[in-house]
Formats: C-alpha cells, sequence, structure tokens
C-alpha cells in the first residue's frame, strides 16, 4: 500500500518535468539548446496559473501557458534563423527576463486557490491491484503526459518526419542538399519543443505543486537540461530520468527529518551525473576503447546531436 | 533531363570564378567537367544545386528555366555526391538512407524498409546491412551508399565530386558500374574529375573550363592532348627564373613515408628527395589528388608525415618552430578576423615576453609590411584586405630566420598581376630559406619556377623529379595519369 | 565589431542612439509602474545613495557585482560561455569561509589568507570546466550548469551539516565570523578594501588585455582558434587558463561576499550577481570600463530596491526585470547594428538638410 502510493505519488510528481525534458529533447534533437526553459517554465507556470483563476478553466490555463512557451521559443528560433543570433545568447538573455517577470506579474496571485484538474474515473480499471492506483487514479494530465512519451518516442524513432528532424540536428548541411527546407522545421520542432514546456510549467502550477509563489519552479529549467543529456536525447530514457528524479525528491521529503544534510543534496545528484554521462559520450566514442564491451559502446556513441547549438549558415 | 547553362557569371571580389559559361549537357548522358584548380568547376555545380546563386545567366533544364534554387527544392531532383560524403555519421544505413523523405513513408517499418533497400542493393551487385552505424563504415562505403540512395529514389540529375577518390579498385569498379545503370534508368551524370583516363574511357562528353571561362566540348572518347591542351594554361616554357645564390653546401633531404605511394609509382620508389638548400619543389596535381594534405601533413606532423632532415656535417631533422605554414584557406587556418594585424604580428613575436612595446612593433611591424608591399595599415582588419594583400600578409608574417616554407596553393584566387608579385616576394626569400615546397596545379606556375617536382595522382605519389629532366618536362601528363607504371 | 571602420561623428552619434532608446525603455517601462517615472529614477538615486549606510550597501552590491564582469569578460574574450560562474563565486565563498572559521580566522592576517583561498577555490572549479571543455569536449554551458548545483549543494550541506550554527542547523547561514575575518572598512563605513580590490583588477585586467600577449592570445583564440596552430599556439592551453583566470576572479567575488557583505556562509551567497554579470558583459561587448559603468548602475537600482518597494509598492523583481529588458534591448541594437545604421540615416538626412538649406539660401 505504501509502496502503491508512492509510486503512484512520483509518477503524478514528474509529470511537468516529464513534459519538460520531452520538449527540450525535440528541441535539442532539431538542433537547439532552449536555455530560456528555466524562465519560460515559470512563466508558463504563473500565466496558466493566472489565466485559470481569472477564468475558472483549467483548460484555458493549459492553452495560455502552451502559448506561452511556444511563444518564447519561436522567438529563439526566430533569431537564429531569421537575424543567425547566437541561440544561447538570447534564450539566455530570455531566461532572466521570463523569471523577473513571472516574479512581477505573479505578485498577486501567491498563495491563492484555483481551480483543480479533474480526474478521470476508469471504472472497474482503478480496482487492478497495483496498475489501478497507480495508473489509472490520476488525473488527465498525467495520463498525457505519459502519451506523450510513447507518442514522441515513436514520433522521433519510427516515422520519417521524426527521421527528417533528426538529420536536420545531425547535420543540417546534408539535410539541405537533399532539399529538405532546414529553416522551417527548425523553427518548427523549436516551437513544438517549447509548447511541451509551457505545458510543464501549468503541470506544475496547476497541479504537482500547486499554485503561485515566488519563484515558484525555481532551478527546474535547469535541472530539465540536465536531464535531457543523461537520457541521451531520447524521451523514454529522459523521461526514466524525470522519474527517478521526482523519486529523489520524495525519498528528500522524506528523510527531511532523520537526514537532513543528505535530504537537501539528494536532489543535486543529477548534475554530477549529466558531466560524467556527457565526458562518456566523448571519450568512449572517440576512442579506441577495446575493453569496453561493444553493446555498451554503441549505446552510447553519437547520441548527442552533431549539430547542437550550431547555427546554419545562410 | 537535359541541362543548358546560359551565360552563367559568378564574381567574388576581383575574382571572377565563373565568366559567362555556356553550354549543354544531353539528357541521359555522362558528362565530365575538367579543368584546373580553381578553374571554377565548383562554383558552377554549386550554382546547379542552389547551393550559391549566380549573378547572372540562367539555367534551363528540359526547357523550362530554373528560378530561385527552386529546383533544389524539389527533393530528389538533384543529388550530389561530394568529396566529404554528405551522410549522418550517426545514424544507422537504414536512417541515412530515407532521411529527407526517400518515398513518402510515414512510419518506418523497419522490416519493410530494411527489405527494399537491401533487395535494391543487390540489384546492383551491393550488400549491406540496414543496421550499421554509419561511422562504422569506410568513406568507401559510404559514397556507395549515398549513390545507391540517389538511384533509389530515381534522382535526375546526378553530380559526382573526385567520385572515385579514397576508394579501392573494386568500389571503383562498382561505381562506375552504379553510374551506367543510373544512365540507363534516364539520370543524367555529371562528374568532376582529374582523371583524364577514367573520364575519355567512361564518359560520353566533357567539358573544359579554364580560369573561369568555357574552353570548349569534346564528345569522347578523344585524344588526351586535347584535352590537355586545352585545360592548362599555354604549354609555353617561358625563361626560367632562377636567381639562387647557394653560399652554404648544405643539402637537405626529405624522407616521404610509404604511405604516399603505391603500386603504380616509377622508379624511385621510396628514395629520399636529396636537394641543395633553397630550393623550390612543387607538389603537383590537381584538385582531389592530395597535394594539400601532403603539405598540411608536413605542418601539423600527424603519423606518417614526411621528414625534412639539414644535412651538414651532422643530419639534422628540422623542427617545427622552423616550418612556416601558409594555408590554402586564408581566413579560416591563417589569421583571425577579429583582431588587427599588429596583433597578429604581437602573437607571433612577443612569444616569450610578458609584455608589448607596441610602438616599437608597429615600426617593426610596418616595416615587414613595406617590404611585401602589403596594401594595408598595422591597424587593419584582415578581412579588410583583399586576397592578394592577405597572401602577403601571411608571408610577410614568418619567422625571420630560415625557414622550410610550407605553402598551400600560394596563388589561388588571385589575379595574374598579384600572382607574380607573390612569386617575386618568395623568390627574394628563397636565398635565405631552407626550402620552399608549395602545391598546385597551375602548370605554367610549376614551370616557371620549380626546381623539382612532385607528381601526385589520386591521392598518392607518381613519381618525383627536377624540372629539368624529361620526366619533369611531361609532369602534366603524370597528374592527369595518363603515363602508366612503367 | 564594425565600429572601427567608422567615423568618429558616427560613432559618438550610435552611442547617443542607444542611449537615447535604452532611456526611453527605461520611461516607459518606470511609467507603467507609476505615473510618474521620473520620481521613480530620483527615488532610485536616492535609495542607492541617499544616507551612509545606503552608499556602503550599494557599494557592497557594486563589488561582486563588478568582479563577475571582469572575470566574464576573460572569458567571453578567449569565445568561451562561463556559465559555471555563479558556481565559482560560491566555491569562493566556500573557501573564504573555511579560512575564516578556522584558527586563522582569529588572526589579522585572515582576511588576506581567506580572499586568497576564494581565489584558489574559484580558479579551480573553473579550471574543471576548461578541463572538461577542451580534453573530453563537455560543452562549457552542461559542465558550467552542471558545476553550479554541484556548488550549490556542496554550500547547503555545509551549512547545515559539519558547518551548522552551534545548537541548531538553520538555512539562514552559519555563525557569524569572528570580526578579525571581516574585511575592514575605513571610517563611517567605506569598504576601502573592497573596492581597492576592483580597482586594481579593473587595471589589471586592462593592461593585460591591451599590453600582454596573453591577453592578444586569448583575443586570437575567441576569434578562430583554428588558426592557432599556423602561430605555434595551443588554444587549449589557453581556454583553460582564461576558465582558471575567470575563475579566480569569480572566487574572490565569493570571497568577498562572505567576508565583507554577509560575514558568514548563507545558501545563496552568489546572489545571481554572476548571472547579472553575463548579462552586463553582453551588452557592454566585453569593454571593461563599459561594464565597470553599468555595473555601478544596475547595482544602484538593486540596492534602491526595498526604498521602491516602501514608496511606491514596486516588486523586488522590477530593478531585475527592468535591467533584463535594458540589456535585451542593448544586446539586439548592437547585434544587429541598429545603432550605427541609424546614425548614417541621420548624418544623410543631416546631409541633405544643410545642401537643401545652402541651396536655397543662394
Amino acid at each position: 500500500m505504501m509502496l502503491e502510493n508512492s509510486v503512484a505519488t512520483i509518477i503524478s510528481l514528474s509529470c511537468p518535468l516529464i513534459l519538460m525534458v520531452i520538449g527540450e529533447t525535440i528541441s535539442e534533437r532539431v538542433g537547439v539548446i532552449n536555455l530560456s526553459m528555466e524562465g519560460s517554465v515559470m512563466l508558463a507556470a504563473m500565466l496558466g496559473f493566472a489565466v485559470s483563476v481569472i477564468t475558472g478553466s483549467v483548460l484555458l490555463g493549459f492553452i495560455c501557458a502552451l502559448l506561452c512557451g511556444s511563444t518564447i521559443s519561436a522567438i529563439i528560433a526566430l533569431f537564429d534563423v531569421k537575424f543567425g543570433m547566437n541561440q544561447i545568447v538570447v534564450g539566455f538573455i530570455l531566461s532572466m527576463i521570463c523569471i523577473n517577470l513571472s516574479n512581477f506579474l505573479g505578485q498577486s496571485y501567491v498563495n491563492i486557490p484555483g481551480p483543480r484538474i479533474p480526474s478521470i474515473n476508469f471504472g472497474i480499471m482503478n480496482e487492478i491491484p497495483f496498475l489501478g492506483k497507480i495508473i489509472f487514479s490520476q488525473n488527465i494530465l498525467v495520463i498525457f503526459s505519459f502519451l506523450s512519451i510513447f507518442i514522441s518516442w515513436f514520433f522521433l524513432f519510427r516515422t520519417s518526419a521524426g527521421l527528417l528532424l533528426r538529420s536536420i540536428g545531425e547535420n543540417p548541411e546534408a539535410a539541405k542538399i537533399r532539399g529538405v527546407n532546414v529553416n522551417f522545421y527548425r523553427f518548427l520542432y523549436v516551437t513544438v519543443g517549447g509548447a511541451f514546456i509551457g505545458l510543464g510549467g501549468a503541470a506544475f502550477s496547476l497541479h504537482a505543486k500547486y499554485g503561485w509563489s515566488d519563484s515558484h519552479t525555481a532551478n527546474f529549467g535547469w535541472i530539465a537540461l540536465a536531464i535531457v543529456i543523461f537520457g541521451g536525447w531520447n524521451p523514454m530514457r529522459a523521461s526514466i530520468g524525470a522519474l527517478a528524479f521526482g523519486a529523489l525528491q520524495i525519498i528528500a521529503m522524506r528523510l527531511q527529518d532523520v537526514f537532513i544534510e543528505l535530504a537537501q543534496v539528494l536532489p543535486l545528484i543529477p548534475f554530477p551525473t549529466m558531466i560524467i554521462m556527457l565526458i562518456l559520450f566523448n571519450r568512449i566514442g572517440s576512442s579506441s576503447g577495446n575493453w569496453i564491451p561493444s553493446t555498451i559502446k554503441n549505446s552510447i556513441i553519437g547520441l548527442q546531436p552533431s549539430a547542437l547549438g550550431r547555427s546554419i549558415k545562410r | 533531363m537535359s541541362i543548358e547553362f546560359s551565360g552563367i557569371t559568378k564574381i567574388y571580389g576581383d575574382v571572377t570564378a565563373n565568366d559567362d559559361i555556356s553550354f549543354i549537357i544531353e539528357s541521359g548522358t555522362i558528362h565530365a567537367l575538367l579543368g584546373e584548380n580553381g578553374a571554377g568547376k565548383t562554383t558552377l555545380i554549386k550554382i546547379l544545386t542552389g547551393q550559391l546563386e549566380a549573378d547572372s545567366g540562367k539555367i534551363i533544364i528540359n526547357g523550362d528555366e530554373i528560378k530561385n534554387n527552386a529546383f533544389l527544392t524539389k527533393r530528389n531532383r538533384v543529388g550530389v555526391l561530394g568529396q566529404d560524403p554528405l551522410d549522418f555519421k550517426n545514424f544507422t544505413v537504414r536512417e541515412s538512407f530515407f532521411a529527407g523523405l526517400g518515398k513518402d513513408k510515414y512510419w518506418i517499418n523497419n522490416k519493410n524498409t530494411d527489405a527494399s533497400i537491401i533487395n535494391h542493393a543487390s540489384n546492383y551487385g551491393f550488400v549491406i546491412n540496414p543496421e550499421t552505424k554509419i561511422s562504422d563504415l569506410s568513406i568507401g562505403k559510404r559514397q556507395e551508399l549515398e549513390f545507391l540512395r540517389l538511384l533509389y529514389n530515381e534522382t535526375e540529375i546526378i553530380v559526382l565530386d573526385e567520385p572515385t577518390s579514397g576508394l579501392t579498385d573494386d568500389q571503383k569498379m562498382s561505381i562506375n558500374l552504379a553510374t551506367k545503370e543510373a544512365v540507363k534508368n534516364g539520370a543524367t551524370v555529371i562528374i568532376v574529375s582529374h582523371k583524364l583516363m577514367d573520364v575519355i574511357e567512361n564518359c560520353d562528353r566533357a567539358t573544359i573550363l579554364k580560369s573561369g571561362k568555357f574552353a570548349g566540348t569534346f564528345d569522347m572518347p578523344c585524344d588526351p592532348n586535347l584535352l590537355t591542351k586545352a585545360m592548362f594554361q599555354n604549354l609555353s616554357r617561358g625563361p626560367q627564373v632562377k636567381s639562387k645564390l647557394h653560399l652554404n653546401n648544405e643539402n637537405v633531404r626529405i624522407d616521404i613515408p610509404d604511405y604516399f605511394f603505391t603500386k603504380n609509382t616509377h622508379k624511385n620508389y621510396n628514395e629520399p628527395i636529396n636537394l641543395q638548400k633553397g630550393s623550390i619543389v612543387a607538389i603537383a596535381g590537381l584538385q582531389g589528388s592530395g597535394t594539400e594534405e601532403f603539405i598540411r601533413s608536413c605542418f601539423e606532423e600527424s603519423n606518417n608525415y614526411p621528414k625534412f632532415k639539414l644535412i651538414q656535417k651532422k643530419t639534422r631533422e628540422i623542427q617545427k618552430f622552423q616550418k612556416a605554414y601558409v594555408p590554402s584557406d586564408r581566413i579560416e587556418k591563417g589569421l583571425f578576423k577579429d583582431v588587427t594585424i599588429l596583433e597578429h604580428f604581437a602573437i607571433l613575436y612577443y612569444k616569450n615576453k610578458p609584455f608589448i612595446n607596441w610602438k616599437s612593433l608597429s615600426k617593426k611591424a610596418e616595416k615587414h609590411l613595406t617590404k611585401l608591399k602589403v596594401k594595408g595599415n598595422v591597424n587593419n582588419y584582415p578581412t579588410d584586405l583583399s586576397g592578394g594583400n592577405q597572401q602577403r600578409l601571411m608571408l610577410s608574417m614568418l619567422p625571420n630566420q630560415s625557414s622550410l616554407l610550407l605553402l598551400e596553393d600560394p596563388t589561388r584566387g588571385l589575379d595574374i598581376q598579384s600572382a607574380l608579385d607573390l612569386w617575386n616576394i618568395i623568390m627574394e626569400r628563397v636565398q635565405t630559406d631552407i626550402l620552399v615546397v608549395f602545391n598546385s596545379s597551375d602548370t605554367e606556375e610549376i614551370e616557371k619556377y620549380a626546381d623539382y617536382i612532385v607528381c601526385f595522382y589520386d591521392g598518392k605519389i607518381r613519381c618525383h623529379h627536377p624540372q629539368s629532366s624529361n620526366d619533369g618536362k611531361n609532369f602534366i601528363n603524370h597528374i592527369s595519369g595518363l603515363i602508366e607504371s612503367k | 565589431m564594425i565600429e572601427r571602420k567608422n567615423p568618429t561623428i558616427i560613432r559618438f552619434l550610435s552611442y547617443l542612439i542607444t542611449l537615447i532608446i535604452i532611456l526611453t525603455i527605461v520611461v516607459v517601462f518606470l511609467s507603467m509602474l507609476n505615473d510618474n517615472p521620473f520620481n521613480v529614477i530620483i527615488s532610485i538615486g536616492e535609495g542607492a545613495f541617499g544616507s551612509f549606510a545606503r552608499t556602503y550597501r550599494t557599494l557592497l552590491i557594486f563589488v561582486p557585482i563588478a568582479l563577475s564582469c571582469a572575470a566574464l569578460s576573460v572569458t567571453f574574450r578567449s569565445g568561451m560561455w562561463n556559465i559555471g560562474i555563479e558556481g565559482q563565486i560560491i566555491l569562493g565563498a566556500i573557501g573564504a569561509s573555511m579560512i575564516a572559521r578556522s584558527i586563522i580566522g582569529e588572526s589579522q592576517l585572515s582576511p588576506l589568507v581567506s580572499l586568497s583561498a576564494g581565489v584558489l577555490f574559484g580558479a579551480i572549479w573553473g579550471l574543471i570546466s576548461g578541463i572538461l571543455r577542451t580534453t573530453s569536449n563537455v560543452h562549457e554551458i552542461f559542465a558550467g550548469l552542471g558545476l553550479n548545483f554541484v556548488g550549490a549543494g556542496l554550500v547547503i550541506y555545509l551549512i547545515i551539516g559539519p558547518w551548522k550554527r552551534i545548537g541548531v542547523a538553520s538555512t539562514s547561514g552559519t555563525d557569524i565570523f569572528p570580526q578579525t575575518a571581516w574585511l575592514p572598512d575605513i571610517g563611517n563605513g567605506l569598504p576601502l578594501p573592497a573596492l581597492l580590490i576592483v580597482g586594481v583588477l579593473y587595471l589589471f585586467l586592462y593592461g593585460i588585455f591591451r599590453w600582454s600577449v596573453f591577453g592578444t592570445i586569448l583575443k586570437a583564440m575567441g576569434s578562430n582558434p583554428d588558426a592557432a596552430p599556423r602561430y605555434y599556439i595551443n588554444a587549449d592551453k589557453y581556454i583553460i587558463y582564461s576558465f582558471g583566470l575567470a575563475g579566480a576572479i569569480a572566487g574572490l567575488a565569493g570571497g568577498i561576499q562572505a567576508i565583507s557583505f554577509y560575514h558568514k556562509l548563507v545558501p545563496s551567497i552568489s546572489g545571481g550577481f554572476g548571472f547579472l554579470g553575463i548579462l552586463i558583459v553582453l551588452a557592454s561587448s566585453q569593454k571593461l570600463h563599459t561594464s565597470l559603468i553599468v555595473s555601478f548602475l544596475f547595482s544602484g537600482m538593486i540596492s534602491a530596491g526595498p526604498l521602491l518597494q516602501i514608496e511606491y509598492d514596486i516588486h523586488s523583481s522590477v530593478p531585475w526585470l527592468l535591467q533584463a529588458f535594458v540589456i535585451a534591448a542593448w544586446v539586439f541594437i548592437s547585434y544587429s547594428s541598429l545603432h550605427i545604421k541609424s546614425a548614417y540615416f541621420i548624418r544623410g538626412l543631416t546631409n541633405k538638410f544643410t545642401t537643401n538649406l545652402l541651396g536655397l539660401i543662394k
């Protein structure tokens, strides 16, 4: 019973991060690092909550958050594609603007209640032992985020549109020669990624960490960036990473009273892990490490989209 | 797919890459594009594929004029096989095959798509494994794969840029066969190559570009001498420009590793080259034949690099700091765009001192600049200078003491006057330098200045000999691969 | 970069245009908060410098921002994104705190040793980023972010763990350091030593950038590391050096934060000043004097925050928001050369105008 509850909670609380990493994975797969994520998630969370309070509709809140996330990502894509401005510079500046903008605009919404997301009643499904509790008693959002994992994975790796997306992130010059309209698709998919990030923001303020407060989603943007990396730019693995992180947070909460120091430090584990993974990607990938079994080698090398962070020469 | 070029012109600054080029490529033929380095072949191809826009002129395909790269965006109309494979290193064969839209499948059902490409490949006698990662394949195999992909997509115009460089003999044969198959299926193939014999054997016609201008279309097969005459500058032997004083009786020996030789190399296989100090060595070869890589490896000292040894009483190898390298990509590899010329000098000359005395450095730098007649001010940035001046700038920034000069295509993109001036400078330096090693495909240049010629063809050295010898006079044939091994 | 080609009058005009645009943005922004934006501006001045105590606080805020800008100028010069600066500041603070809490903290030498430890710790943290970048091709952004969080975790661990306050572990910080460990002030509270450090450091950096080979090589690496071998330079070496130097300066900032501003170690010891530094240096195109002036102005805005809150009910995020907008506009103007183009346009107009006028007169 305890385990069931914990697992259900983890799944429920990891929902925002899952949406965020799916969005960023899509964006990075097409070659663009969305450094504004820390800010855009916060802004989307605030706007989503505010709109839902004003209109009383959770759905409108989500839509608004989605639009917010896509708009900010679209700005980065626009500056990258149209003006050739460095995506990192634009992303960082937007991040700073959005963080402060969300705190500024969100002042009057601090700690006030608002509408909740309805649950779906699956009837008898709820009675299934274990699965019933952890999957079918969740609300629409969580179920949606789960479906997104599989849909995005399938899209990226099993459809030709996804292949096209990945080819732009691997070698935009080759894609261009094959007649792909690289600029258009870059813009499109970065915006789509932003939409997911926006949804992730609303998933915070309307579900996982209900409401709004100062710097409500603090650090989760950077955490998502890290998780995308050690998820190897794969939505399924990244989501597992998000779940793992969620688990770490729950454990940290439970440990709070007993092992204070550990509790504070635990949630920071993703980062050294990410760095180690990156080193591994590069070392194993480029070296002739014959002592590494080829299965591990094959699953690690070449994961990073080769053209990540590069702007396309016009 | 007949292709007509009509009045294509493309100008870069003071260099005219394509000058009013007009000719027709008939549908369903294998048509070669020949010419020295810098003749304008790559530019013309890039205009065809839509990577560049011509300044004037038009391209007419099957009677329809093509406007603004519209052709390229209709995927699979034009396919290019460049010298660097345009594929995706981290993808599997299957993914690289279908990336960018093969036949409009919405999702990739591995079994079916695999069967389809294995089948297709076997039609041409190739065996492929859809699971393999592209990065695990050799360059040759990757090129083969790319070709298969173009055939699979029924690409109508196929452009092959030096298609058989770096391939084994078997692979070369299969590419040639595949080309003929493609043409049978209605494609038009354009081949850019420096291998005259291959062109004469395999192509239907050949167009020659010389210094950016159209220099004739020839039906194949034809007499190779006709081609060489049209391709290269006047074969007149002008007065030799040699005024070297050799004060010391020092010799320089070049030890070239086996890697650069093949069974096709003539007699002097493996023998070191012995030269007098101050000699000028030309690494002769057409674009894609490996001359640039040779010069680069001399400087970078990666594995298998040619070693230069100074022979006096003792033999000592020439160290890196005595080598001066002038790359052909001037801005990309040789200069710092955002740094003033004066600062370049500072980096070169102040390595061991903490602080810079700008005034005295400025005077010193200006002296260097005037000596080499660089039209520019020490406070300019490299991009402010013309190509010729940039080249002179690079030469002016050489260590003072005698050095081993490694020049990559020194007169590339320069007009005649700048090229002449540049060589005057080099000839003056030659009095103190150890050796001047340069690569070029400009035969007139080589004849005029080189004491010794190393002939490259298809990535390897064919032969090497003094200019004055008989072989020396025939080097054009060597670099075109016309003379077979003895 | 285009500035070098332009005549002085154009350059002057372009600076003027940028200034006007930015001031317009500030005024418009403030007027959305309050009917009279100019009153707000005056209040900012008051809040920052209205009294000795306020001036003191402003200067103490100025110091770490200015030092961050200095550190970032080094890495940006060599073409690197040192997003790990926050972590380097934190590590510097940890190093300084370590000394301040130890036996050395009781002696007169403590500030000197503390800051040296801060410099060392910060430099090490920076070097890690640099080494990861050059040896393992780990993008400096990911390395920097990762190290930031490790640093943040480290500081929290220390504050509620081994270095916790006697009796109760609290995230409000460690115990206050002994007085001897503090960076001394002069008279009524002018943090002269801290300001001196900033001044000396800026002069030092200016000297390095302008007169040393090292500075010139860094600039070259930022321009085109591929050309380095031709000049017998090992690009990787210099990139690592630049990270080390930047980390050292950031560590210095962290150390000053610990022993001067807070007199203890707190979790938010870097205060977001590292990221603010990134924004400032981006806008000032790595020019040291511009960074210094902007740091000063921004520290005034931040310092005036509490006063603005009380008098105009302006939220604490507003100064930061305004700064971000200003920077965004400034960066956009620079990258798109809007100011240069406008300057030419204006000159063209004035030329036409004067010729027409002269024509009329004749």
